[in-house]
């Protein structure tokens, strides 16, 4: 494009100089006229280009990628308050500690994954009850939060 | 009986003053009344200074670094002022530093003013001399010499003002390519997940296709419209004010087609896409909070934190960003209007000396608008975009 411009505003230049000193008659409209076709020559280099294919790229070749960082770092920040707050409802409901790891996705919009649920169940004599107990709280917390639990 | 009823009245006072003080609520008592609510401020800007901390702004810090005006600011600590409301605006300070840049500017451009008011006075003189005993080609000759010389001198003035024109706009292209991921990161974490993929491939083709549209056709045709202002009125046997208008009529109809068609676009589309992503967010929430019997405010707080937090950094990462526009913008905008100024003036001044100089000078300054629309047809965009997609989960939260 500079060259272009530069091109054109020299052969318009060139051609008024030359139209000033050239001499009268024939001779004179001759040059005029030559100086004229060269001017126009290069005023449609543009098109000449166009029609040869030669165009601006207008494509969009890249993308912008996502802060995965960033995605982690919320993705484990929600699973920490899942994971104090199942703990809070085991507690309550029960009156059992438990140690919660609570697994999430790293991209939007951090579905959850698995919940796992360490139990403990030293208050709780017989075995039975205490399957009946995990059992209870694994139902409970796969209805609630819609992902799969493991009871432990 | 006095003196045990003075007794009796003293006992009275002293329970009434105990009863009072215990009551009224000391300064501890006072503040731990409102602790709840500074806790939950602390707890949520210490959340926000976690969100920061993790989100990765090195490019955006290195971009700053190489800005004389952001030099030695943190990118973190800067959002983290703006979100809690300690950052501010001096608009005294902004406005006195504006106007000294035109007039710094208008001051520089004196030299060439004194220049082409020198000329075009020796050109009338040359004028009147024609008609008395300088032959008409000699004359012809001078005059064509001395449009030359004005016409180089206003043109070396605005290679410069193009110049920092564009500048600005590969600025703002770096800045797009810095600003608009860590924007969509966190709309997609702040709920806005659909509208994260509705503005992904909108941003990309202004930052590459638009932008380059710009660069590569419609400035440079504003820069040919000027320079054959220039030249078409050299010599009479060589005109080109069709061309002219061609070329500026290409100009009218791409920036206004761009801004129309783009601008409104991707505002109807980032409209509808935040109302799905605000409805889904509302179901989740009422899903969540209405179902689990104990803990379900609990659960919808936690999630709010990680979605308000994202969102109030995003707010706060669209108004520097927009900060950042303003300030490679304003440097040309200014140049630009300085430079228009300077012409007007400049063909004020020579019109009275007859000749055609007064009229190019008015000329390029009508011209080299062209040039200035298609910046800001950029920075509009560029703006426009920002503003929606800091606004699209407004309707969310």
């Amino acid at each position: 494009m500079k060259e272009y411009i530069l091109m054109l505003a020299g052969v318009i230049i060139l051609s008024a100089l030359v139209t000033c000193i050239s001499p009268g008659g024939k001779m004179g409209k001759f040059v005029g006229g030559m100086t004229k076709l060269l001017a126009l020559a290069v005023l449609v280099t543009p098109l000449v280009q166009i029609f040869k294919g030669d165009l601006p790229e207008l494509t969009v070749s890249e993308t912008f990628e996502d802060d995965a960082g960033y995605f982690a770092a919320c993705s484990e920040r929600l699973s920490q308050g899942d994971e104090a707050e199942v703990a809070a409802y085991i507690e309550k409901e029960y009156g059992l500690d438990s140690e919660i790891a609570v697994t999430r996705e790293t991209v939007p919009p951090f579905s959850r994954k698995k919940i796992r649920i360490l139990l403990d169940l030293q208050g709780i004599n017989g075995t039975d009850e205490r399957i009946y107990i995990m059992t209870r709280i694994q139902e409970a917390i796969q209805a609630e939060y819609g992902c799969t639990a493991e009871v432990m | 009986m006095t003196r045990s009823r003075n007794k009796i009245i003293i006992c009275f006072l002293a329970s009434l003053a105990l009863l009072l003080l215990a009551l009224v609520p000391t300064g501890a008592a006072a503040a731990h009344a409102s602790s709840p609510e500074e806790e939950a401020q602390e707890q949520f800007e210490g959340a926000i200074k976690d969100l920061l901390d993790s989100l990765d702004t090195k490019e955006l810090q290195d971009y700053l670094d190489t800005l004389t005006e952001f030099h030695g600011v943190s990118v973190t600590d800067k959002l983290f002022s703006m979100i809690t409301g300690d950052a501010s605006l001096d608009y005294g300070s902004l406005l006195e530093a504006v106007l000294d840049f035109v007039w710094e500017e208008g001051k520089s451009m004196l030299p060439a003013f004194a220049v082409i008011l020198a000329v075009a006075i020796l050109c009338g003189v040359l004028n009147s001399a024609k008609n008395g005993f300088l032959q008409s080609t000699t004359s012809d000759i001078i005059h064509f010499i001395s449009y030359l010389s004005v016409g180089a001198v206003v043109l070396a003035t605005l290679i410069g003002v193009l110049g920092a024109g564009f500048s600005a706009i590969t600025a703002m292209q770096r800045q797009m390519e810095i600003v608009f991921p860590i924007l969509l990161t966190l709309m997609a974490a702040s709920g806005g997940t659909v509208s994260a993929g509705v503005f992904r491939p909108a941003v990309v083709f202004m930052s590459g296709a638009i932008v380059e549209l710009f660069t590569a056709v419609v400035l440079p045709v504003s820069v040919i419209v000027i320079v054959l202002s220039f030249v078409g009125n050299l010599s009479e046997s060589v005109r080109a004010e069709k061309l002219g208008e061609l070329l500026k009529s290409i100009s009218k109809w791409l920036i206004g087609l761009t801004l129309g068609l783009f601008g409104v676009f991707l505002t109807v589309q980032g409209m509808t896409a935040a109302q799905y992503d605000g409805l889904s967010l509302r179901a989740i929430k009422y899903v969540v909070s209405g179902s689990v019997p104990i803990v379900g405010n609990f659960l919808s707080g936690g999630v709010d934190l990680v979605i308000a937090g994202s969102a109030v950094i995003k707010n706060a990462v669209g108004s520097f960003a927009v900060f950042l526009l303003a300030s490679a913008v304003l440097r040309p905008l200014l140049l630009f209007v300085a430079f228009q100024l300077f012409l007007r003036i400049c063909a004020a001044a020579t019109e009275p000396a007859g000749g055609k100089i007064s009229a190019f000078l008015s000329k390029v300054a009508t011209d080299s608008g062209y040039f200035l629309a298609g910046l800001l047809c950029i920075s509009f965009l560029y703006f426009l975009t920002i503003v929606l997609v800091v606004c699209s989960t407004g309707v969310i939260v």
